[in-house]
């Protein structure tokens, strides 16, 4: 039952009366989306057991798989209008896309709590904003906190500069909010201090040596990953962090003949069953996939098992690019490599990896051997964090090359992607500018400033940090969180009373002697952040308490209704954007609801993945609310891009879709482009990478235990959702089952160290390597990073396309222009195709200009600006590696520790140990343990490499509990 | 769910967090009495209703790891608890070892049949034919791995002499709205 905090179990729970009112929204969680109903009826206005009495026409009690059982953590009593209400959050039990029949995570499972009742341990949500005086936060007025907010602000960038100005926000939470954010940002504000929570820098793609191929990483549909023979998976087993992807699709799959090859660490439940069922486990040591998908990449073409039909039709058989380090100048390129590089060899995967060199051959022949009758395997390739943010473009490139040669990517049931994380969220208001960045590295294209190193060189004036975990996220450090807290709260200039003008005459003086104002809005207390640093918190809005947007892993777009109040006066992300945004006399914040900014938003994203511009025109012409027409849509919503055709809005169901075929388009913004059926490059072939180990195998090398040392990595389970704020902190269920961090060990590591199950364990590490400096001017900065002093960046303003681009659209946009050029020809085979179709050797000819095929390249500026690293020599990359940075002296040591409780399990591998990647009630930071060195392309962190040195202190109280926490296996078959 | 008082201004005005959360308290707690279950550390308690008390095995006929199914509630037509011995002390486990236990068969994430997966080696019910789920039996139930969002509901146990009685249950069976009718 609902209102309480303690976890006694009830052994009843009311049913929705016939009347009772239904919302659909998906769940707030994970990548996958499940679809939701929400059920809601006054209090005291209970349905029955008796079909006739209740909303789901059954009778009670209702059989396996009805859909229709609510259970009791399901339930609560929010307020709706100020009046008390039950809901009832179930998956939705008619829904045929994603979670089929209403299945669900227990994190989904559980939302209903997620509800403020101020009766549960939801009782200290953020309610108004409050401003720290004299060390302790006291409550004010919006229109007070946004004063102080726009004077300190104008101050900043006045007497400090745009890049003073600093932002740190999730990438994820609805596309109203970060189009609000983002738009207020990058294009109000201009700053290039921004960056989002998982990543030091501002912009770019997550999965490079995917993107350099020309894959959209999110291309497939989820009943992809259902439908190959063997589905090779990567960092990660989706049974425990995208539940219902594994439940839904690939447990199917498995169920219906599908193997499923895992590669991670450490065998939970998904990786057994599928190991049970005629799949493998790739038992790997972290960090070192390269060398596995190299090894396996050079099997297959050694023995001539590539898919040569789909390499000759679909791979572009000469370089995009000269001087080119990772692109292979064609196929017979990439297998003259491959077939010599020392780091694909067989032996040495088999060392580094720890994997036997038998099991990495048998991978390799599951995935691409042709069978007896000459006819292939279908096989696709998933991947996540274990496998992107370790080596983060080494192992895109990898596992993305090792597809290509199998024949996936472009096909039903023949795909290559990831799995995903948190929901695709973003919806960006802005370009980011890099003309006000100082770095370039030398050859290269201009770096987003790195905040973290940004705010610890003295650079910020004022930051917003807006619904993330700084101190505790990926890229975490000791040295962040001391910078943050000296900066901030333990500054010796702080306000003593609470007036308005004595606080910003203090924030300013603050700032003239180098520190810094910062702004945490969330939606809960987060330690240490908004409890103990911030001067400002605000409190947010969020899901179910304003009608919202975004999209799943499959680019499905659904309507997240709001049916309850927010506590107190807490206001969603983009309305305290756009409140701070007009008092800083900026344009274009006008929005009187989230509709508005969901339709204004759709003409800065017409051309790329999530683009709903479509929707928007048609709901326009029906004179009707695009939030509307896309609330009909319920829990089915759309695939995006959404198209317009023969008069009917329809979804993509994958990217790259070889076997797609659209209709005549409707509408002024015709949505077609060339990638929706092939490949998102140049020529609409694939770039086949050669993914090195010498740029990252440097930083392994330091970074693998020595001595007493274990590995240290970390990831998701599915009963806790990020840092745990909404279900380990504060779901009494979830609680008992996790009330603490944890460390699964090997039996073997434990014994030597005399660790058994329930042990409370430190775990250290004193040799964490940092990234530091670089943003001093210096000779050597300028020399080896390429810095620029700021007051010349004026000089470095080009004129960017994309912003004049969505300038025009935006201006125009009572009226919406068309777009043609972004679209392909519609109904004519592509001549480039057709012409070379078979052909396998020569380079491609240079394709003309053709209006009605035009070149991709020429026409969306977002790819050539946004989403290529490529272009690159070695020498240029060799700068930025980290025996270079070592030897230029831009590495420090830091030091770091944090608490778990001890599970010994064989399912994780001797030698490695695995925690919970962030949980601010635990003791301690996981994250700061891995060292914040930067993958020289990517500048994206490598958060899953850490190394520590495991010591028992004591039992914990769990030992010997029969109710808190459980040490048994996860992964009984 | 009746009789439910609210006080909307405090609601309005949740300032006055105390207030609000007096004013927002679900009825009918007065209904239910709590007690300890016997062997239980934590915070656990146990709602005794007027569940039927009846025998279900005796403690002399009881084979460690060989679990016996029954049907509790009696007249229930779909509702089977799983009895075991586990070899180890339990929460809420009786007996002279306080390691004997019973649960429903009925998974708590949509209801798939448990019956049959009790595993000895680590004294837990599952994985679920369905979508893979593992309750914990020496700890109440409590999910292991997998989607279900209560533990498995816990038989009360009593012995008295040789015979085993069951007299409530712990949590809400899957697919009902109320264990009792």
């Amino acid at each position: 039952m609902s209102n309480k905090s303690d976890s006694t179990p009830v052994d009843k729970v009311p049913l929705p009366p016939k009347d009772a009112e239904i919302f659909t929204t998906a769940c707030d969680y994970c990548i996958t989306g499940c679809g939701y109903k929400v059920y809601r009826w006054p209090v005291g206005k209970d349905g029955s057991a008796k079909a006739e009495n209740n909303i789901f026409e059954m009778d009670y009690p209702v059989a396996t798989l009805s859909g229709g059982w609510i259970s009791p953590t399901q339930h609560n009593i929010v307020s709706v209008n100020g009046k008390p209400h039950n809901i009832a959050i179930i998956g939705d039990r008619d829904t045929e896309v994603v979670n089929v029949g209403g299945d669900h995570s227990i994190r989904g499972g559980t939302i209903a709590q997620k509800c403020y009742n101020p009766d549960t341990l939801t009782h200290d949500r953020l309610k108004y904003p409050m401003i720290r005086i004299n060390g302790k936060l006291e409550r004010v007025s919006w229109d007070d906190a946004i004063d102080i907010m726009a004077e300190v602000s104008k101050y900043v960038i006045d007497t400090r500069g745009k890049s003073a100005w600093a932002m740190k926000m999730f990438s994820y939470q609805y596309w109203e909010n970060t189009h609000a954010l983002t738009k207020l940002a990058l294009r109000g504000i201009e700053t290039p201090a921004w960056a989002v929570h998982d990543q030091p820098t501002g912009h770019g793609p997550d999965t490079p040596g995917m993107s350099d191929a020309g894959i959209d990483n999110f291309s497939p549909a989820y009943e992809d990953w259902s439908a190959a023979d063997v589905l090779f998976v990567a960092g990660t087993d989706a049974f425990e962090s995208k539940t219902i992807i594994f439940n839904e699709w690939i447990l199917k799959g498995i169920n219906n003949g599908m193997k499923v090859i895992s590669v991670v660490p450490r065998k939970t439940a998904g990786v057994a069953y599928a190991e049970a069922n005629g799949g493998m486990y790739l038992e790997i040591n972290p960090g070192t996939d390269v060398l596995l998908l190299n090894a396996m990449a050079r099997i297959i073409v050694e023995n001539n098992w590539e898919d040569s039909e789909f390499v000759n039709k679909w791979i572009n058989n000469r370089t995009e690019r000269d001087k080119e380090v990772f692109q292979a100048d064609g196929f017979d390129d990439f297998k003259e490599w491959i077939t010599q590089y020392k780091y694909a060899e067989l032996d040495i995967a088999a060392e580094k990896t720890g994997i036997p060199a038998e099991q990495i051959f048998k991978a390799a022949e599951m995935i691409a051997k042709p069978k007896a009758d000459g006819s292939r395997p279908k096989t696709s390739f998933g991947f996540e964090k274990g496998l992107y943010w370790s080596n983060n473009y080494g192992n895109t490139a990898a596992i993305t090359a090792l597809g290509l040669i199998c024949g996936a990517g472009n096909r039903p049931g023949q795909v290559i992607g990831r799995f995903g994380g948190h929901q695709r969220g973003m919806m960006p208001g802005g370009q980011y500018p890099e003309a006000e960045a100082p770095e370039k590295f030398p050859g290269w294209k201009k770096q987003g400033i790195d905040l973290d190193r940004w705010v610890e060189e003295g650079k910020v004036g004022f930051v917003w940090v807006v619904g993330t975990t700084w101190t505790h996220a990926m890229v975490a450090s000791k040295r962040l969180s001391e910078t943050l807290k000296a900066l901030t709260s333990d500054h010796s200039i702080r306000p003593s009373k609470l007036n308005k003008e004595h606080i910003i005459e203090t924030y300013k003086r603050r700032i003239d002697r180098g520190g810094m104002v910062m702004v945490d809005q969330d939606i809960y207390p987060v330690k240490p952040i908004n409890t103990e640093f911030s001067d400002i918190v605000l409190p947010a809005a969020g899901w179910g308490e304003e009608d919202l947007t975004r999209a799943n892993g499959e680019r499905r777009i659904r309507l997240y209704s709001k049916f309850n109040d927010a506590p107190g006066e807490a206001k969603p992300d983009w309305k305290i954007a756009a409140m701070f945004a007009q008092r800083m006399g900026l344009s274009g914040f006008d929005w009187k609801d989230s509709n508005d900014v969901f339709e204004d938003a759709a003409f800065y994203n017409s051309g790329r993945r999530t683009s709903y511009v479509a929707l928007v025109e048609y709901a326009r012409s029906k004179g009707r609310r695009a939030h509307d027409v896309l609330r009909d849509m319920g829990t089915t919503g759309i695939q995006a891009p959404v198209r317009w055709e023969d008069g009917k809005l329809i979804g993509t169901k994958r990217l790259h879709d070889s076997t797609l075929k659209t209709g005549t388009p409707s509408g002024l913004t015709v949505i077609n482009p060339k990638w929706l059926r092939k490949f998102k490059t140049k020529t609409g072939r694939a770039n086949l990478l050669k993914a090195n180990w010498e740029m990252f195998g440097d930083y392994w090398e330091f970074m693998k235990p020595k001595g007493n040392e274990l590995w240290v990595t970390t990831g998701r389970i599915n009963e806790i959702w990020q840092s745990g704020f909404d279900d380990q902190m504060r779901r009494p269920y979830i609680r008992q089952r996790w009330p603490d961090n944890w460390l699964e060990i090997h039996p073997d590591d434990a014994k030597k160290r005399g660790i058994e199950s329930g042990d409370q364990l430190v775990i250290s590490s004193d040799r964490i390597p940092i990234e530091v400096g670089g943003y001093s001017n210096s000779d050597k900065d300028a020399k080896v990073r390429g810095v620029i002093p700021l007051q010349a960046s004026d000089d470095l303003v080009e004129q960017d396309p994309l912003q004049q681009l969505v300038d025009n659209e935006y201006r125009g946009a009572k009226g919406i222009h068309a777009r043609n050029t972004d679209n392909a020809d519609i109904t004519e085979p592509d001549p480039l195709l057709s012409f070379l179709g078979d052909q396998k050797t020569g380079p491609n000819p240079k394709e003309k200009d053709n209006p009605m095929n035009p070149d991709i390249e020429e026409l969306d500026p977002l790819m050539k600006n946004l989403e290529s690293a490529i272009g690159l020599g070695w020498e240029d990359v060799k700068h930025m590696t980290f025996s270079e940075m070592q030897k230029n002296g831009y590495v420090e040591y830091d030091s770091a520790s944090f608490e778990a409780v001890a599970i010994v399990t064989d399912a994780v591998k001797k030698g490695v140990t695995f925690t919970y990647f962030n949980m601010p009630s635990a003791k301690g930071i996981t994250n700061s343990l891995a060292g914040r060195i930067l993958d020289p392309i990517s500048q994206r962190p490598r958060y899953k490499i850490a190394r520590g040195i495991i010591k028992k202190v004591g039992e914990s109280k769990y030992k010997h509990s029969f109710s808190e926490m459980s040490f048994k296996s996860r992964s009984i078959t | 769910m009746s009789n439910i008082e609210i006080n909307t201004e405090s609601i309005k005005d949740s300032n006055h967090t105390c207030t609000s959360r007096r004013h927002f308290l679900l009825a009918g707690a007065s209904t239910i009495i709590l007690t300890t279950v016997p062997g239980i550390a934590g915070a656990m308690k146990l709602q005794v209703k007027d569940y039927p008390r009846i025998k279900i095995g005796s403690v002399s006929t009881l084979k460690q790891d060989e679990a016996v199914d029954f049907m509790y509630p009696p007249e229930n037509p779909v509702s089977t608890f799983v009895l075991v011995k586990l070899g180890e002390a339990a929460g809420g486990g009786v007996g002279k070892d306080k390691d004997i236990v019973a649960f429903s068969n009925l998974c708590t994430h949509m209801g798939g049949p448990l019956n049959g997966t009790y595993k000895p080696k680590h004294k837990a019910m599952g994985p679920c034919p369905l979508h893979l789920t593992t309750f914990d039996l020496s700890r109440h139930g409590m999910v292991i791995s997998g989607h279900a969002t209560e533990s498995l509901p816990q038989a009360r146990l009593e012995i008295v002499g040789d015979n085993i009685y069951v007299t409530g249950i712990m949590g809400l069976i899957y697919g009902h709205t109320s264990n009792i009718s």
